[in-house]
């Protein structure tokens, strides 16, 4: 290998990797633009209050439910410590057979 | 100007040769890097989201309480909140959660009036499949992107849910939201409001909560006052509130990830100091041999950090691309469960890049700074080592 | 010219001190060529090292042209080595995995000429060695041989006016050493100082050199003119 040609290798390659970059960006950047304002149409419409990072945790769907004290807020058999709670599903501890109702 | 470039050009040439010395500090390097990027972009892209569809949401939510827990509230006092003075609109809301036992996931079901039905059906949306029910038509759904997955459809578009009383009520679906607006929408089932009255057998005369729009923001702290004192058994929630809530929500998590991420920038430096410290045979033999061919102590030093800068650089751009891709192509998938919680449903979340030059100077400056400042320590080590040190053995 | 004066090195190795060159004092006038001798471990490379600046010695002085370059800073030493001197090196002293033109045009690199420019300056000097095929061959794929004669080049590629030779001859087949004969010959008539240290003197005889030193354990023992 010729370090001249490596030379050159090594700056194309930032180039490419920068110029790949900068396309990639720019299409999710108007993809997540068109996002963005259809979500605010939507939220406007319909009167919505919260957005939707993860479904099943209150602190986090919907906030605007939030109380100010939160004695068994989600489920009895619920982690309600609060990290280890958000990050383990209650499920993760067997439901008693009624509220499972059917389900597994 | 020469001097430099041939210097460049060897320092390129000599970090191919020795591309395997180089590979595994380069690689802790870029997951360094990727780590604390995709946390930083991830956070960053979200609290914009957040705050982006929060700007359009109502500004204050008026809830009824009793025995301290929420209970439904008599539409009649949106008439009230109404004549409040600033007040846009009032707007009366039925919505619930319904959780599906068989696929254990948590909807939002969401009521629409006629006039509000009128405009999504008339309106400009994505779907990716279907469009809105028209006005008028009954038992029929709009849902989320996620939902018939969620649910385990599979193309059908009739389903049944069981309500408060047991029994089955039918519906189908019209249209599936697309994914570009899966942060809003990704876990509501839509339907008139008339159907998810009878399904949450609701009083005509309640609602679930009421939404109220005020123009100024100068008169929000006003009007929610007021509305608590023409209603003493209401709650009113305001928007900044939540607002504040969301960023206080990432920026914990996230202050938890980076937490952990100390740990990893912390055996890298290890590494780094290990590496710097100790001079291979092989480099102290070519350094005398450059040594011996005229190079002077500045050349060397050059050339080090000429080297240092390379894979630095490098690294830190491929560990920030990867982060880019990770979290705006794939969703920051690796880091969901940290970031947001356990979930049965995620949802598609098309972040927008917001690049916040704060922290980025930052994992530059954690990264590179003690990449550069290694590699001169050992060069200094090196180039001020004497000749006869470099090359010995060779004494006859 | 080069002139020493009660020139002595120590090398400390582990917990006893080594005399490799002890009060040495000679000196060798411009395009002279000298021979360096004595049996291995006689410190002839050490004392060919001091004369050319690499080590710098525990007593005595170095003059290069009046020059004290024992005393001269490190900065002023490595310019007088890259624009001056140069030096062959025993074959392992290359770095393995370059190619050959890059340990060819070594102490080119750090100067203002073109790289193009020091390109064309290697290619000629293999072209005249015989290994303009091997340019872009790492050092560590050559024959002993062709090690010798890259060895050779490089020691030429500043075009010096002192040139020092270490070993030079050892593994050296006939038509290599024929070759060298030449090239010192050569050096010579372009009024060349140089030094050489080798084991093998008889090798050389036909190059005429004009100095003969012989050192035993560091001290010089005979000095011919």
């Amino acid at each position: 290998m010729r370090p001249c040609r490596g030379l050159l290798i090594v700056v194309l390659l930032f180039f490419l990797a920068g110029l790949a970059g900068v396309l990639y960006l720019g299409r999710t950047a108007d993809h997540g633009l068109r996002g963005l304002n259809e979500k605010q149409r939507i939220a406007a419409v319909l009167g919505l209050s919260d957005p939707v990072p993860a479904t099943e945790a209150r602190y986090i769907r919907h906030l605007s439910m939030a109380d100010v004290f939160a004695p068994f807020q989600d489920i009895p058999a619920g982690f309600d410590i609060f990290p280890s709670g958000s990050f383990y599903s209650p499920r993760a501890v067997p439901l008693p057979d009624y509220m499972e109702r059917g389900g597994k | 100007m020469n001097r430099r470039l041939n210097l460049l050009d060897y320092a390129a040439g000599s970090i191919l040769r020795r591309y395997s010395a180089h590979l595994p500090v380069a690689a802790v390097f870029i997951i360094v890097v990727f780590l604390a990027a995709s946390v930083i972009l991830t956070l960053s892209s979200l609290k914009k989201e957040a705050a982006n569809i929060l700007a359009a949401a109502p500004e204050l939510t008026v809830q009824e309480m009793s025995g301290g827990r929420q209970t439904p509230i008599a539409v009649d006092i949106a008439e009230k909140i109404r004549s409040v003075t600033g007040v846009e609109s009032a707007r009366p809301r039925i919505w619930g959660y319904l959780y599906e036992p068989y696929a254990g996931v948590n909807l939002t079901l969401w009521g629409v009036d006629e006039i509000t039905g009128e405009k999504m059906f008339s309106g400009d949306f994505s779907f990716r499949e279907g469009g809105f029910y028209k006005p008028g038509e009954r038992w029929k759904i709009v849902v989320g992107e996620k939902v018939p997955q969620a649910l385990n459809l599979k193309g059908r578009k009739n389903l049944t849910f069981t309500d408060g009383q047991g029994k089955l009520k039918s519906f189908e679906i019209a249209g599936v939201f697309s994914s570009v607006s899966s942060m809003l929408t990704a876990d509501l089932v839509i339907m008139p409001e008339k159907d998810l009255r009878e399904f949450f057998h609701m009083d005509k005369g309640l609602a679930t909560d009421i939404a109220v729009t005020v123009k100024n923001p100068a008169e929000i702290p006003m009007a929610a006052v007021k509305i608590s004192s023409l209603c003493p058994s209401c709650r009113v929630i305001s928007r900044t509130w939540m607002q504040r809530a969301y960023e206080a929500v990432f920026n914990f998590r996230g202050g938890l990830v980076l937490l952990l991420w100390m740990g990893c920038l912390v055996s890298f430096l290890i590494l780094l100091w290990n590496k710097g410290a100790v001079l291979s045979g092989l480099e102290k033999r070519e350094l005398g041999i450059l040594k011996a061919a005229g190079w002077s102590f500045e050349d060397i030093l050059e050339l080090k950090i000429m080297e240092g800068a390379m894979i630095s650089g490098a690294s830190f751009t491929g560990g920030f691309a990867a982060a880019c891709i990770h979290v705006y192509g794939f969703d920051a998938v690796l880091f969901r469960p940290v970031l947001f919680g356990w979930s049965v449903l995620f949802p598609s979340m098309n972040l927008v890049p917001v690049f916040s030059f704060g922290p980025l100077f930052l994992i530059l400056i954690l990264t590179v700074l003690p990449y550069m400042a290694v590699s001169l320590l050992s060069a200094w080590k090196s180039a001020t080592m004497d000749i006869g040190e470099l090359i010995r053995g060779e004494d006859g | 010219m080069i002139r020493l004066t009660g020139v002595s090195k120590i090398f400390e190795t582990g917990n006893q001190d080594i005399t490799a060159v002890s009060e040495v004092s000679v000196s060798i006038p411009r395009g002279a060529l000298t021979l360096l001798t004595g049996n291995n471990g006689s410190g002839k490379t050490t004392l060919m090292l001091l004369m050319a600046g690499i080590l710098s010695p525990d007593a005595g002085r170095v003059y290069l042209d009046g020059m004290d370059i024992s005393r001269l800073p490190e900065r002023i030493r490595s310019r007088i080595r890259r624009n001056r001197t140069g030096i062959i090196f025993q074959e392992r002293f290359f770095i393995r995995t370059a190619p050959v033109w890059q340990n060819l045009v070594l102490s080119l690199i750090p100067t203002e000429r073109p790289m193009a420019d020091i390109r064309n300056k290697g290619k000629a000097l293999l072209r005249r060695f015989g290994l303009e095929e091997k340019e872009n061959v790492r050092c560590g794929r050559l024959s002993g041989g062709e090690k010798q004669r890259l060895a050779i080049a490089r020691a030429l590629i500043n075009d010096p006016d002192v040139i020092f030779a270490d070993e030079p001859t050892t593994h050296l087949d006939h038509d290599v050493l024929q070759m060298l004969t030449r090239e010192i010959q050569n050096w010579k008539t372009r009024g060349k100082t140089v030094v050489i240290a080798t084991h093998q003197p008889e090798l050389l005889n036909a190059a005429g050199p004009d100095i003969r030193l012989t050192l035993e354990k560091g001290r010089l023992a005979r000095e011919e003119r």
